[in-house]
């Protein structure tokens, strides 16, 4: 073979690799824009009937958290279908990769969810959503041992800045009459990240051997079966969950959370298997970016100079994680 | 019990006898026939997704194949022969 068609088949190859490195960053810089925008059709949810009427925070937690994973779950499962790939569910979860794509559900779905549900509920999305921008450091240090992902110190970096800038938020004065449990809300979010960082590296581990779609539809039907079954009969929740699929205006704007969450899920997912957990992560950031500016815009609420400069933190931080070319071709250290 | 198609894709490189995409799709599409989702763009992805996971290692030959396709010989790395033992579990 000549040298010249060698080398016009790497360009072609390098065109291939760069393709899908730049596809799996589009879909991580979706992913923020998508959960941005679904912490605030949350909050918008827990102001309506009949969330809005619950004296208990909790129940009104749970059945929230419950209707969005069971809506995101039937628009995951749909999209599946539409594809065709209905029966790779199944074949799936007959493998040991599949079954551990259960436990990515629990960490993600019950344990994580209801947290940050409960955390956006207890401070408010701008600082529920700016909390949650923590979960990059844990995917990372848990992604390093157990994928053997190579860490770039710049990637390292960035999720530090995004931290500072995290912090730089939820430093700015809280509403503590809005919210009187305004740091049960900050530590809830808190462990609701250690959770989805735990989920992100079982996901994706997933990942390697299963099509993203399907594991994200095993990781919702388990969620959503998990609150179904036990979760909202043990909370005494069942009722109210009734009375939100039977109150028009609830119903609807969970089937629009339901779409927001599914589609912020579906790519994340598809970015953390196609360039690597911790700059999936690192770009999901940009939710509080968005978070911030879907509440302003839709919930008027008021921006302030922490936000400003906290979201300017966090979206310098996330964009320390486009490193070279090459470090994308290649994610794992083996 | 068929395996997943990702899962039968690894397994099937393993074993050898395939090398181009349309190799691995002619094989895929007899055993899994009327699956709309075994089609070039999906093996393509799926072929890519285990490349930089560090499962699959490829050299390029210089040809093309009939999707245009940079035919390369694929193998199976160590990481990725680690990951095999989970389709012998399941």
């Amino acid at each position: 073979m000549s040298t010249l068609a060698i080398e016009k088949a790497r360009k072609a190859d390098l065109g291939l690799s760069l393709t899908h490195a730049k596809k799996g960053l589009g879909w991580g810089l979706l992913s923020g824009i998508a959960w941005g925008l679904d912490a605030t059709l949350l909050a918008i949810a827990f102001t309506l009937a009949p969330l809005a009427g619950i004296g208990s925070a909790i129940t009104a937690s749970l059945v929230g958290t419950a209707g969005k994973e069971g809506f995101g779950g039937l628009w995951v499962v749909g999209n599946c279908l539409v594809q065709g790939k209905g029966a790779e569910i199944l074949r799936a979860l007959k493998t040991k990769p599949g079954r551990l794509c259960c436990l990515a559900g629990l960490l993600g779905g019950p344990i994580a969810m209801s947290c940050y549900v409960f955390s956006v509920y207890a401070a408010g999305p701008a600082y529920a959503v700016s909390i949650a921008t923590l979960y990059p450091l844990f995917g990372a240090v848990f992604a390093m041992p157990i994928l053997k992902e190579k860490m770039q110190p710049k990637v390292l970096a960035g999720i530090g800045i995004c931290v500072i800038g995290a912090i730089v938020i939820s430093y700015s004065p809280a509403d503590l009459e809005t919210y009187p449990n305004f740091y049960w809300g900050l530590f809830f979010g808190l462990l609701a990240n250690v959770a989805w960082g735990m989920e992100a590296v079982v996901s994706t581990f997933g990942m390697d051997l299963l099509d993203s779609d399907v594991v994200l539809s095993i990781r919702y039907l388990t969620s959503a079966l998990l609150y179904i079954l036990i979760i909202l009969p043990l909370a005494g929740g069942l009722g109210l969950a009734v009375d939100l699929l039977t109150t028009a205006e609830s119903l609807s704007i969970f089937v629009a959370i339901g779409l927001t969450s599914s589609l912020a899920y579906l790519a994340w997912y598809k970015a953390m298997n196609m360039t690597g957990v911790a700059r999936a992560n690192a770009l999901n950031n940009t939710h509080l970016m968005f978070g911030i500016f879907f509440s302003w815009m839709i919930l008027d609420s008021e921006i302030t100079l922490g936000l400003i400069v906290g979201s300017v933190l966090i979206l310098f931080g996330s964009l320390s994680a486009l490193t070279d070319k090459e470090a994308l071709f290649n994610l794992r250290k083996v | 019990m068929k395996l997943p198609i990702k899962f039968r894709l690894l397994q099937m490189i393993a074993a050898g006898g395939v090398r181009t995409t349309s190799d691995v799709l002619r094989v895929l599409q007899m055993e899994y026939s009327g699956e709309r989702c075994v089609n070039s763009k999906t093996i393509t992805e799926y072929l890519q997704s285990l490349r930089v996971c560090g499962l699959l290692e490829m050299d390029l030959t210089g040809e093309f194949d009939e999707f245009g396709v940079p035919v390369k010989n694929c193998r199976v790395t160590e990481y990725g022969k680690g990951r095999l033992t989970f389709i012998a579990a399941s």
